[in-house]
């Protein structure tokens, strides 16, 4: 009786997995069903549409005609495109180096100094205005004769005054970089200040007893407790840089004096849109999405975490 | 019980979990109602499919702006004329203009009238436009003189698939009492380039900028080259740069523009020149404080540039003679047309509309209230600002005059503005920056 | 800067409550509270200038652009509201934010949940793929998403353009469920299905009650992030009735003449939603954003 009591048992647990596995797979599909149907059909089938596009030559409305890889040979021959891209690698790095702007801050409210949610709060408006707006303040403000070059003049930094600050290839994409910082800063105050949060005061202490000064806590303590966030928000900021600075520079400058501060994303723009090279334009987005990939990729293999880790 | 204690102590500083019974229940049930509402509220939109009682959708992008003011009245006359026909007007943004009409031609879907950029426009799209030759009958015909620019290779006795809307060219206005403070006449402008030198180095002597305005993007410039070429080449060579006949980097195209270099170089703009719009009023800010003596815009900008002192402004039409005292041509003619798509379901009233919009009583009003020139031949233009009689007279005047820099494929003239800004900056040879030009047109072959 | 470094090595929870650390603290560290103010202000003067902007006349912002106004005008905010900016516009702003806000939220609520807690075949797959659409830049995506929309009967429709929002807004989405999902302690849901919850029930009593801030954040920022969207809804929704306000402040500048003021006024209402609905949520984002830092 037990020895069938035993086999039914056991059979009875095999079905009981594999119903569970089965019943586990048809709630994860009714879950994902919508995410995966409306990510199939406007994001997989477009790009995949581009991809093929591609290796065409079309304006549109008449019918493709294939030229295989004509547009990539087309593309890396083009110089005011590698000019681009040097602006958006340029600016990926500024926007990265400029991680210490709301290191800083955070370190600074972080001691809830008077007033320190209402400048968590202010610091992020830029981040809920359209870059539309923020172009057009921008190219306002800077202009030679603008409040800017007011404030100069009442610094008493005449010689800096007068200039012109967007319209000048030198000064350009520098006032640029200063503008996205600006424009991200307050999220990334948001961040850090949640990741300081969680560092184990003990450990600064610690480092006190061991005779630590402010900057060498700050590199032995803040900055590896920090790490996870530091990586999160880089590759946060990597993937900005290189998919979505297209309304600000647009609103900015245009691509500046030449193509000195356009980016690679606007150059696609106007060979699609300007041009109506729609094969072209889909050429320099493949481009664009290999490129990410590999520097997404870089990151992620350098900081030795896989990507399901990559949670902060 | 246990899984509440593990819930409690899990959960510590979050928020108490809820009966997620109700809570939960209520906000599905919301987001499918919401989601139901939007499949629902599409209905009412209707689109481009005509109703029984004739329903048209037109686009175009004065609608919203001062070029469009009249555009009301225009409707509701044809709406008095024909009873039981409704207007959707839609108002598209100018600057994204390209990109809206590129997306409806792609899916082949949009309104049933269309108002195009033209000439260019129509040699990109005319494969997705209806020929209109069997509708236009010989008084019509003789109405407007812009017909070339409506056919893909500008002839005016091919198939025209719109009809020519709204005259373009350039202007030159000038501030009257600073000329006379510089001992210049003020009711006059010179016409040839000699003139026009002596003339900036008077200003210039005098402490006055000579020419206001911005170039950001370079498209001064281009505006330049729009009263320079007439001075240096036939219509017909200019015609040629838009299909790579004649190449961006003749010698004559490039003596236009190292014109505008030689006098960025001699001072005779703003120092700050770079970063100023052409289009936006900072552009003549300094013309308008009296600083500048001269700017060169288009007709219709009179009133925006008079706001407080008409009787001091001077208006000519933008010409240069250069290599001869006299230019070959005048650099105008319609610069928009009115259209109807291939997959229009309302045809009928899609032609009465665009006939209507561009009959002497509409391109009137447009004139009168909008400020904007005639590509109707029969409007009266003698009582409209001087600089816009002036052009559009010299216009009528030369037959199967198309606005030959209408006909400049975009992205070669956007490029080769920008291309000017890196010439300026120092960064770019002229001859560089017309060969990028050049290199862009060889693209579109 | 030794101050600072003071403060950071006391770092610890018990001192900076009592309000007298707190005023030593903040008098020790003036200037850099000088600094920060000078960087608030320098995130606040935007909407002053905007504001001042759109009080001006043409003539007016031509000489005199960046200062206040001499002679205030409404006229430019009359215009705006007259070209029903304030009304239709807004409302379908508001219609469209919201709608893509509901879909987007519980999409990726779904999803992460399914991503982070059940183990099924393709999950790795998946979770591949989303990461993967997160670096897809947008711009090679236009002229097909339009193309496909139409050729779904989807284009001039509130559905259309909401899908489309939610195909570009769910890869992060599901991203951020996903991060905070996994941090839900594993006992608590052995602990439900030890009960005998059934998968829904976890997901519902267990884990988005853990979640919230999260969804909270998400839906704060997707909401910000949608009002302010323009290529797609430029072209997308064709019909003059169902304009964003960001679109229909495109279509205020003519094709060679730009009005400043008037651009500025429309820029107003564009603004003013957004910014409203972050200042009354921003606590519930800011947290959102915080707790997931804290494994």
């Amino acid at each position: 009786m037990s020895s069938l009591g035993g086999v039914a048992r056991a059979q009875k647990t095999t079905e009981n997995r594999a119903t569970h596995r089965r019943r586990i797979d048809l709630s994860a599909l009714f879950l994902l069903a919508p995410a995966v149907a409306i990510l199939l059909v406007f994001r997989v089938a477009p790009m995949v549409y581009g991809a093929w596009i591609s290796l065409h030559r079309w304006d549109g409305i008449t019918d493709p005609k294939f030229v295989g890889l004509r547009n990539y040979s087309r593309l890396l021959a083009d110089p005011n495109l590698l000019i681009s891209l040097r602006n958006n690698v340029l600016l990926c790095a500024a926007l990265i180096v400029g991680m210490i702007v709301p290191l800083v801050i955070a370190i600074l409210l972080h001691n809830k100094i008077w007033g320190w949610q209402l400048f968590r709060l202010v610091f992020f408006f830029p981040a809920a205005i359209s870059p539309l707006v923020i172009g057009l303040y921008w190219s306002a403000f800077l202009r030679s004769d603008g409040p800017f070059d007011v404030l100069l003049r009442t610094l008493r930094l005449d010689w800096l005054s007068h200039h012109l600050w967007l319209a000048d290839p030198s000064t350009a994409l520098p006032w640029i970089a200063v503008i996205l910082i600006w424009s991200t800063f307050g999220v990334g105050v948001i961040l850090f200040m949640a990741g300081i949060a969680g560092i184990n005061p003990d450990l600064y202490d610690a480092a006190t007893v061991d005779g630590a000064n402010w900057f060498q806590s700050l590199r032995h303590v803040t900055v590896p407790g920090l790490m996870p966030i530091i990586i999160f928000w880089s590759i946060q900021l990597l993937i900005f840089s290189f998919t979505s600075l297209f309304a600000f520079i647009y609103a900015l400058t245009g691509g500046g004096p030449g193509h000195s501060t356009s980016v690679i994303e606007f150059e696609l723009y106007n060979a699609a849109f300007l041009g109506r090279f729609m094969g072209y334009g889909s050429a320099i987005g493949m481009f664009i999405l290999l490129i990410v990939f590999a520097l997404v990729a870089l990151v992620m293999w350098r900081s030795g975490r896989r990507v399901e880790e990559t949670s902060y | 019980m246990i899984r509440v204690e593990a819930v409690r102590v899990g959960v510590g500083r979050g928020p108490r979990p809820k009966r997620a019974g109700k809570g939960t229940l209520t906000f599905a049930l919301a987001a499918l109602l919401t989601l139901a509402l939007a499949a629902c509220a599409n209905q009412g939109t209707g689109g481009t499919s005509e109703k029984p009682s004739g329903k048209i959708v037109v686009w175009d992008f004065n609608y919203n702006t001062e070029a469009g003011k009249s555009y009301q009245q225009v409707d509701s006359n044809f709406i008095a004329k024909f009873p039981g026909v409704t207007i959707e007007h839609v108002a598209k943004p100018a600057g994204e203009y390209g990109k809206v009409v590129q997306a409806a031609m792609a899916a082949k879907s949009g309104p049933d009238a269309l108002m195009l950029q033209t000439p260019f426009a129509i040699k990109d799209y005319y494969t997705l436009l209806t020929p209109l030759n069997d509708l236009i009958n010989a008084d019509m015909k003789s109405q407007f003189a812009g017909w070339g620019g409506m056919n893909p290779d500008l002839d005016p006795n091919g198939k025209v698939y719109g009809i020519p809307y709204s005259f373009g060219g350039t202007a030159f206005y000038w501030n009257k009492a600073v000329f006379e403070k510089v001992g210049a006449d003020p009711n006059k402008f010179p016409t040839s380039y000699d003139d026009l030198l002596a003339l900036f180095k008077k200003l210039k002597a005098a402490g006055i900028t000579p020419i206001g305005g911005g170039d950001k993007l370079g498209i001064f410039s281009s505006w330049w080259m729009y009263a320079a070429i007439p001075g240096v080449m036939s219509l017909q060579d200019c015609y040629g740069l838009s299909n790579g006949k004649t190449k961006w980097s003749d010698p004559r195209v490039k003596r236009t523009l190292q014109i505008y270099l030689d006098w960025i170089k001699a001072g005779y703009f703003a120092p700050n020149q770079a970063e100023l719009n052409a289009g936006d009023f900072s552009g003549f800010t300094n013309w308008i404080n009296g600083q500048a003596g001269v700017v060169w815009a288009f007709p219709g900008y009179r009133p925006k540039l008079a706001q407080d002192d008409a009787k001091n402004l001077g208006t000519a039409a933008a010409v240069i003679g250069i290599d001869a005292p006299a230019p070959h041509f005048y650099m105008a003619g319609p610069t928009l047309g009115w259209t109807i798509p291939t997959w229009t379901k309302n045809k009928t009233t899609a032609w009465e509309y665009i006939k209507y919009m561009t009959s002497t009583e509409a391109q009137q009003l447009h004139l009168d209230v909008d400020k904007v020139g005639p590509s109707n031949i029969k409007v009266d233009v003698s009582k409209a600002d001087p600089d816009l009689t002036a052009t559009f007279n010299l216009w009528k005047a030369s037959p199967g005059n198309e606005h030959c820099g209408r006909t400049f494929k975009v992205d070669v003239i956007v490029e080769l503005g920008k291309q000017m800004t890196a010439v300026e900056a120092g960064q770019q040879t002229l001859d560089g920056a017309l060969k990028v030009a050049d290199d862009i047109q060889a693209q579109h072959a | 800067m030794s101050t600072i470094g003071r403060s950071l090595n006391r770092v610890s929870g018990a001192f900076w409550s009592r309000p007298s650390w707190r005023i030593r603290q903040t008098i020790r560290l003036a200037p850099a509270w000088v600094l920060l103010a000078v960087v608030a202000a320098s995130t606040l003067y935007p909407m002053l200038f905007i504001l001042f902007t759109s009080l001006k006349s043409v003539s007016e912002f031509a000489t005199n652009p960046l200062g206040p106004p001499s002679e205030p005008t409404l006229g430019n905010i009359q215009e705006v509201l007259s070209r029903g900016l304030l009304g239709t516009n807004v409302l379908n702003s508001l219609l469209i934010s919201t709608l893509t806000v509901v879909v987007v939220v519980t999409i990726s609520c779904l999803a992460g949940f399914a991503l982070a807690f059940l183990r099924f075949r393709l999950r790795r797959t998946i979770l591949l793929g989303i990461v993967g659409l997160l670096i897809q830049p947008t711009a090679l995506l236009m002229i097909p998403v339009v193309l496909i929309v139409s050729n779904l009967g989807l284009i001039s429709t509130y559905l259309g353009i909401v899908l489309v929002y939610a195909g570009l807004g769910i890869p992060f989405g599901i991203y951020l469920m996903y991060s905070y999902m996994v941090t839900v302690p594993h006992e608590i849901i052995d602990a439900a299905r030890v009960d005998g919850a059934s998968t829904f029930q976890v997901l519902y009593r267990v884990a988005i009650p853990v979640v919230a801030p999260a969804l909270g954040a998400l839906a704060t920022l997707s909401f910000i992030g949608w009002w302010n969207e323009f290529l797609f809804a430029l072209l997308i929704l064709q019909d003059g009735s169902q304009q964003t306000v960001i679109v229909a402040l495109g279509s205020l500048q003519g094709e060679h003449f730009l009005h400043v003021p008037l651009v500025a006024a429309g820029m107003l209402f564009s603004i003013i939603p957004p910014l409203t609905v972050f200042v009354i949520l921003h606590r519930r984002l800011f947290s959102g954003l915080t707790a997931g830092a804290l494994k």
